[in-house]
């Protein structure tokens, strides 16, 4: 499925934006992965070092290496799910509005859109050495209803991302007035 | 009271724990099909998992060779070999 049909794309509409978090977010998942294999390799030395019977013993030895196994295969798993959370997080923007697609784990999913002539605040922001340091941040998305408000998390170029939100807010005002006054004269 | 078991008997958890393995990775294939256009780096991420899956499986099959599964499994009473260290 392409994302055009996944939002439902209008034939006037094109997709400006395709986010997601930037990639040095997803770096802590790959150290704690890192440290859960470390975590494995110690506990062989050790078994090894403390209890060198161990390996030898024939009960032993089929237990500890179908544990062995099952934690490899849990942490790769959770190493791929991971991944999916991350790359599944999506921010679409288009000509004519905003769309977050949201994977919570593995069973929760969230999609919800915003049209831009009802933006009225954009505001972004870097936080942190890291963020500073990669140029990632949030973007909080704001209109004067009573809808929730929309935040792009630790998005690349931020800052240039509210640029275009509002200067894209500024032109779907201008393509709504036209209309608005369009039809009024048709009325 | 002990447990005799033979060590076949590890393979009912291994099993279960297969069978939930296969399922988790089935949603995040759903999920990475269904919800994004079909990429390159989310087929290269799929295939780096399932390339990762077969060699831990044929590691723990290689090592796993030559193991007596009818061996009591009696974990509770064979830690000899942990007291025979010190």
């Amino acid at each position: 499925m392409s994302y055009s049909s996944s939002i439902h794309k209008k034939i006037y509409e094109r997709i400006i934006y395709l986010l997601r978090r930037d990639f040095v977010t997803f770096v802590p998942y790959m150290v704690i992965f890192l440290i859960l294999v470390g975590i494995e390799v110690a506990m062989y030395f050790l078994l090894k070092e403390v209890f060198p019977l161990v390996f030898e013993d024939p009960m032993w030895r089929p237990v500890l290496i179908l544990l062995g196994g099952v934690y490899a295969l849990s942490i790769w798993i959770f190493f791929y799910t991971a991944f999916n959370d991350y790359y599944l997080d999506l921010w679409i923007v288009t000509n004519d509005r905003v769309v977050d697609i949201r994977q919570s784990g593995l069973f929760g999913r969230t999609i919800a859109e915003l049209d831009l002539y009802r933006v009225q605040d954009v505001k972004s922001e870097c936080n942190g050495i890291f963020a500073t340091m990669f140029n990632y941040g949030n973007v909080y998305v704001q209109t004067a209803g009573e809808s929730e408000n929309f935040i792009f998390r630790n998005v690349p170029n931020p800052h240039h991302i509210r640029e275009e939100i509002v200067r894209l807010a500024e032109e779907d005002r201008k393509h709504h007035i036209v209309r608005a006054d369009e039809e009024k004269k048709f009325d | 009271m002990s447990l005799t078991l033979p060590l076949s008997y590890l393979f009912i958890p291994v099993a279960l724990f297969a069978l939930i393995y296969v399922i988790f990775f089935l949603i995040n294939l759903y999920h990475l099909v269904v919800y994004t256009t079909p990429s390159l780096t989310g087929f290269i991420m799929t295939f780096f998992f399932l390339g990762g899956v077969a060699y831990i499986i044929f590691i723990s099959y290689n090592l796993l060779l030559g193991a007596d599964w009818q061996q009591p499994l009696n974990l509770l009473n064979n830690y000899s070999v942990f007291q025979n260290s010190f």
